[in-house]
């Protein structure tokens, strides 16, 4: 079983592509994948050939259900999307509190994730969120995207502190680097900064490389896009790492469920 | 106690020995009887080679010593002329020559008999017991290009950062070196004058630093990083021990390597000494030190004041005098840094005229057999290596020998060629044998000949007047790194070669001119022919001697590795594709062409990653296809210069022997030499074999960009090209005239009256280097 939480405690830090493009890398391996976004820009959906004006979403239809399979929308790529969707202020609001009801989320997520060849990569909104709280639940790896700049240099201590993640969960947060620019003399200072106090916490980096945001453009993964970059090899490294650490992860938490 | 009989059992075998050995040397036989004997060894030496034991080794030099001395007995005892002037002088001369060759051989034997492979004493794990290594890397009029990488692999020493200075001697004071040690972060040295050169350097160093050991690097070897971790560690394990050497490994070709069509299939000129020499003085605790790649304890050289100054070679100088002292000295085989060779022959004579002039020096001044503190074994060691340097009169007695013949009809060894041919040819065949199985490993026959050769005429004046007055000559330092635009002759430095060749071949004409139309009988003929197969062979080197100063267009050569890793491209515009190098170099990177690479690609930067940390190298295109991207680097940041040396230069097995090390066989060794001057016949043939690398294989360095060459170089490379095809071809037709009219003429028939004047002009020509005789041919038969 694999769920993975992309978070960060700063927005434009890419985290939205990313999540698609470690969901083409997961699928490339062969893995049943499924993407949820959980910020109401629901803009995950955008990666995946949806048009904006696609209206569909959990969010104001998934309260009242169980299971969310009946949800889900498979993309021709074969990539299951469960978009925010288009929702009012009212469904929100409720929806916050239904992510508060213990139980409801584990039960309509686990199909996603539950089994070897599932993967649930959730993208949460930047900050904190009550869906952030509510996953904390469903014992996922937390990875947490920086970029090589001051700026997450600065939120950095908020992670170390505690106070962004619930602490039941700080043995599953991992990092990655985004938009690495390796020209950039800070880039490089605050790279290796970040690479020695992070240590085998952070999973990987990927360049900045123009070619991502013209995938995007051009409605299409950077697989096919860019089928050289750069950032397949960096993507590629990170899904590993995510596997292992997965491994690791699961073996813990079912060892201690033999010990109970 | 046992080691008392040990000895008890050598002196009663050396007792035997010597007995055997007199009376094999002084039993006269009659000529069948020798030929018997001869037959007889040659066949034991080839029984005992046959097997790969060390003792049967030790009997092979044993009997080896028999036969040999033999001949120098018969030599002493029956063949000297003593009748007519010129030919006493000249009979006395060769058999100096002999002597002394006799007595190199014999010592070389006792030195190279047993070799020590000593192994690496490994540091404790406790790095706070580690002794504190300061390392020096003097530097003179060197350019920036070759000490940078120098200095900046030292800083790669794996040791601990705060028990390792690095300390950059610049005796040249120049004040971008000084910039360039501040930014690398090293130590800088200089000093007000420059007296003693490297060894007032090195001195003066050693007054402002405090370090246990001394390292010192010549200012173009790049050390792997393992350096300190395999020689350190033997000071720990022995109090006594005052110093270590490694080998000088060379990454660049030599003149030999580079200008003779066979020159990479040879074992390197300096593998006899660091290969087998070096290893035996190990053995007899004679190790020498060799000026760089070496460590030494500062508290030993408190004890001799310092490095030693009298010589222009400090070096041997030194570990002579810290051995006096009654400090041991080691040698670790294994090649632990590399630095350039010189490159070309004038330089390379340059380098051994010092060489030459700094051992004689020593013989004179400080003569190892002389004085206190050393052992018996030690002497001759010591001995060994400055008689080595004495070679240039006797190779140049070896050369010329059959020219008082050829020319004059002298005859300057009183036998008949016959009982020369059952003397000699046994001590050859055991000498040639015996060394192939000794040390064939390390140099193939007749190839110390041809390195000799080379420097003969040279060093003949270097060590004859510092022999006579010690204090003259002064420190030339080699100059290394350069290149060479296109490829030209060195008439200059082959000067006296060429002179000799002309003797040789107007002898050969001469004496067969003689023999045809003046004075024939069999006697006569045999002469001739032992004469002509002699000036042959000296031929055959002064030729080979005459190849490696043809020289060859050279140009820079990187070490090149073959290193497959990831490497992301950086174009312009903010696109990074992935890749893998394919080789690299300190030049540049070899990466194989990404797909969906556009073609008009502009690359920026290449990534790659050194002990995990990705680095962006800025580098500049050489040349794209479909499957290559070539690429250079263009300057490079200390830092990524450094991470460089380390990867591409500074790995602890960067310089070990990849292939196996083909053992001597004295036939396939004279093909090399044939192939050898072959090479100056048919240049086009041996710029494929140098440059195709299908002789060469395996080579790592590879000649980076094509250097154009101008139609001036072409139009004379091709013309000193027609002239020696022109010589051969007449070298040809001459010796089918005079070999046909020899056939033609029956005895007595072709009796001409002597030519005055063609004997005449040979007769000035000639009077420069060999004494004249105004009746030369008076009588050829005695």
């Amino acid at each position: 079983m694999t769920l993975i939480c992309m978070t960060s405690p700063k927005g434009g830090v890419g985290k939205t592509t990313l999540t698609a493009n470690l969901a083409y890398t997961f699928q490339r391996q062969g893995k049943h994948v499924t993407v949820i976004d959980f910020d109401s820009q629901d803009a995950l959906k955008l990666h995946f050939g949806f048009s904006f004006d696609d209206t569909e979403g959990f969010v104001a239809e998934g309260q009242q259900l169980s299971s969310w399979e009946n949800l889900v929308i498979q993309t021709h790529n074969g990539i299951n999307v469960l978009p925010y969707g288009r929702a009012s202020r009212e469904d929100r609001l409720a929806f916050e509190n239904y992510l508060k009801t213990p139980g409801k989320l584990e039960e309509a997520l686990f199909p996603f994730y539950q089994g070897e060849n599932n993967v649930l990569l959730v993208d949460l909104p930047p900050g904190h969120s009550g869906a952030l709280d509510a996953l904390s639940r469903l014992n996922p790896i937390f990875l947490t995207i920086l970029m090589a700049d001051g700026s997450s240099l600065a939120v950095l201590p908020t992670i170390e502190n505690g106070d962004f993640f619930p602490v039941e969960v700080e043995d599953n947060i991992y990092f990655v680097i985004n938009q690495l620019d390796m020209r950039q003399r800070l880039s490089v200072d605050v790279y290796d900064l970040l690479r020695s106090r992070l240590g085998p916490l952070l999973l990987g980096s990927i360049h900045r490389d123009a070619a991502v945001p013209e995938a995007l453009a051009a409605q299409t993964s950077i697989f096919q896009h860019a089928y050289s970059s750069s950032v397949i090899n960096d993507l590629e490294q990170i899904v590993d790492n995510l596997a292992r650490v997965t491994l690791s992860t699961n073996a813990r938490f079912s060892s201690q469920g033999r010990g109970i | 106690m046992e080691k008392s009989l040990y000895k008890c059992w050598v002196a009663l075998f050396v007792f035997f020995y010597s007995i055997v050995f007199t009376l094999v040397i002084t039993t006269p036989m009659s000529l069948e009887n020798q030929w018997v004997f001869g037959g007889m060894t040659a066949f034991l030496l080839i029984c005992m080679g046959k097997t790969g034991s060390r003792r049967f080794r030790l009997a092979m030099v044993l009997l080896t010593a028999i036969t040999s001395t033999r001949y120098m007995y018969w030599r002493v005892t029956e063949t000297l002329v003593t009748e007519g002037f010129a030919e006493a002088v000249l009979s006395l001369g060769l058999l100096a020559a002999e002597c002394y060759a006799w007595l190199v051989l014999i010592i070389s034997f006792f030195q190279t008999g047993r070799l020590l492979e000593r192994k690496i004493v490994p540091l404790p794990d406790e790095t706070s017991e580690w002794p504190t290594v300061d390392v020096y890397i003097p530097t003179y009029n060197e350019g920036m290009e070759v000490v940078r990488d120098s200095v900046l692999a030292a800083q790669n020493l794996d040791y601990p950062s705060n028990k390792l200075n690095i300390y950059l001697l610049d005796d040249g004071k120049r004040p971008e070196f000084g910039a360039f040690a501040s930014k690398a972060g090293v130590g800088y040295i200089t000093r007000d004058n420059n007296e003693h050169a490297k060894a007032g350097n090195l001195n003066n160093a050693l007054k402002v630093t405090s370090g246990e050991l001394i390292c010192i690097f010549d200012c173009d070897h790049i050390t792997t990083r393992a350096f300190l971790q395999a020689t350190v560690g033997a000071f720990l394990d022995d109090e006594n021990l005052a110093l270590i050497q490694t080998p000088h490994h060379f990454y660049s070709p030599d003149p030999f390597e580079r200008n003779l069509a066979s020159g990479r299939d040879i074992p390197h000129e300096g593998n006899l000494f660091y290969g087998a020499i070096q290893k035996g003085n190990d053995y007899w605790n004679a190790t020498f030190f060799c000026g760089s790649c070496a460590v030494i304890r500062r508290s030993a050289l408190h004890d001799t004041g310092g490095f030693a100054v009298e010589t222009v070679t400090e070096d041997a100088h030194t570990a002579l005098k810290l051995q006096r002292k009654g400090w041991s000295t080691a040698y670790l085989g294994i090649p632990l840094a590399a630095g350039l060779a010189t490159e070309r022959l004038s330089l390379h004579i340059v380098q051994r005229a010092r060489w030459a002039r700094g051992m004689t020096q020593i013989m004179r001044r400080d003569n190892p057999l002389l004085g206190a503190g050393l052992t018996f074994a030690q002497r001759l060691c010591y001995l060994n290596a400055l008689l080595h340097f004495q070679f240039p009169l006797a190779r140049f007695v070896f050369l010329t020998a059959p020219l008082a013949y050829l020319l004059f009809g002298l005859n300057i060894i009183e036998a008949s060629p016959q009982a020369i041919a059952a003397y000699v040819l046994p001590h050859l065949f055991g000498v040639v044998y015996t060394n192939a199985k000794l040390v064939g490993r390390y140099r193939y026959t007749f190839w110390n000949e041809i390195y000799e050769t080379v420097l003969t005429f040279h060093l003949l004046k270097p060590t004859l007047v510092t022999l006579f007055d010690p204090k003259r000559g002064k420190f030339d330092v080699t100059d290394k790194g350069g290149v060479l635009a296109h490829s030209f002759f060195d008439f200059n430095a082959l000067r006296p070669h060429l002179f000799v060749l002309v003797l040789l071949l107007a002898g050969v004409i001469w004496s067969t001119f003689r023999l045809v139309w003046w004075n024939s009988g069999d006697e006569q003929l045999s002469v001739l022919l032992f004469n002509v197969i002699w000036a042959s062979f000296s031929a055959l080197f002064l030729l080979a001697a005459v190849a490696v100063g043809s020289e060859q267009k050279q140009v820079r050569e990187y070490v090149r590795i073959d290193l497959e890793v990831p490497a992301v491209i950086h174009l312009e515009g903010e696109y990074t594709l992935m890749t893998s190098t394919q080789n690299l170099s300190m030049g540049g990177v070899q990466l194989e062409t990404p797909p969906g690479l556009p073609g008009d690609a502009y690359i920026e930067y290449i990534e790659m990653s050194f002990d995990n940390r990705p680095m962006l190298f800025p580098v500049e295109m050489v040349m794209q296809d479909k499957n290559h991207i070539r690429l250079k680097f263009h300057d490079l940041h200390v830092n990524q210069r450094r991470e460089l040396v380390k990867l591409v230069m500074g790995r602890a097995d960067s310089w070990l022997e990849k292939g196996e090390v083909h053992q001597d066989k004295p036939i396939r060794s004279i093909i090399t030499v044939v192939r050898a001057v072959a090479g100056l016949f048919f240049k086009r043939w041996k710029e494929h074999t140098l440059f195709s690398g299908g002789a060469g294989g395996g080579q790592k360095s590879r000649a980076m960009a094509s250097n154009g060459i101008t139609s001036g170089a072409v139009a004379t490379t091709s013309k000193s090209m027609w002239a020696w095809r022109a010589l051969l071809v007449a070298l040809i037709v001459l010796g089918i005239i005079s070999s046909q009219r020899a056939w033609s003429l029956t005895p007595g028939e072709g009796r001409l009256p002597l030519d005055n004047q063609i004997l005449q002009s040979v007769n000035k020509e000639c009077s420069a280097t060999d004494a004249t005789d105004n009746d030369v041919v008076k009588d050829a038969a005695t």
